[in-house]
């Protein structure tokens, strides 16, 4: 299954991690590297991203027992 | 073993990849004229990807995730950090024929209408439509010199 990194970003939105298959990196390993420091995050299934993004700006996402990039 | 071969063609074995190992870490080799002169140099990353609907990377080097800010709106990560944050980032989008013609900015915001300095390990990069506004576009293409 596909995966995405889900975390809040600086301007209150949602930021979406894509990641590159070719990088050879593990999902977990990106979220490591590519997370900003004290974020909450949580991976997802690609299939939980919504593909309408008319109100991109406005998507919201629950953090609740999140990870938190240390 | 330091050394130089004087050759007019580099040539792999068939079913090889040819390889230009350089002895110095994060550098690329360089490319020179006649007289020494550094005349060149090799792309250190880049991306293509697909900003609307279910946002993906096609290919790509060095890079090892993008990150969707919103609209049109794209951190590039870096799988091997660059040596500094003055590097040269160039792109270039497709153009919906819906929405006035379509351009790339570099080290710049549309979610927050800024510019983001760029660092060793990423850049923002955003897709813009010449009203200012940020826009999805199906080809996002960035490469990255240094």
């Amino acid at each position: 299954m596909e995966k995405r990194i889900v975390f809040e970003n600086e301007n209150g939105g949602v930021s979406i991690i894509v990641p590159a298959a070719e990088c050879g990196l593990t999902i977990e390993e990106i979220a490591a590297k590519d997370v900003p420091v004290g974020k909450p995050y949580k991976i997802v299934d690609v299939a939980d991203i919504p593909t309408d993004r008319e109100f991109r700006n406005a998507w919201t996402a629950d953090f609740t027992n999140a990870e938190v990039k240390a | 073993m330091a050394g130089t071969v004087v050759a007019d063609q580099l040539e792999a074995a068939s079913t090889s990849t040819l390889v230009l190992k350089n002895g110095v870490a994060n550098t690329p080799p360089t490319i020179q004229d006649s007289a020494g002169t550094q005349i060149g140099t090799f792309c250190r990353a880049w991306v293509n990807f697909n900003g609307t609907g279910t946002v993906a990377i096609r290919s790509s080097f060095n890079v090892s995730s993008i990150t969707d800010n919103g609209t049109g709106d794209y951190t590039v990560n870096f799988t091997t950090a660059m040596p500094d944050a003055n590097y040269s980032a160039v792109g270039n989008c497709t153009t919906n024929s819906s929405f006035s013609v379509q351009f790339v900015s570099m080290f710049n915001s549309t979610v927050s209408n800024a510019n983001v300095a760029p660092t060793t390990s990423a850049f923002r990069v955003s897709t813009r439509e010449t009203t200012g506004s940020g826009r999805d576009e199906e080809y996002v293409i960035v490469s990255v010199f240094r």
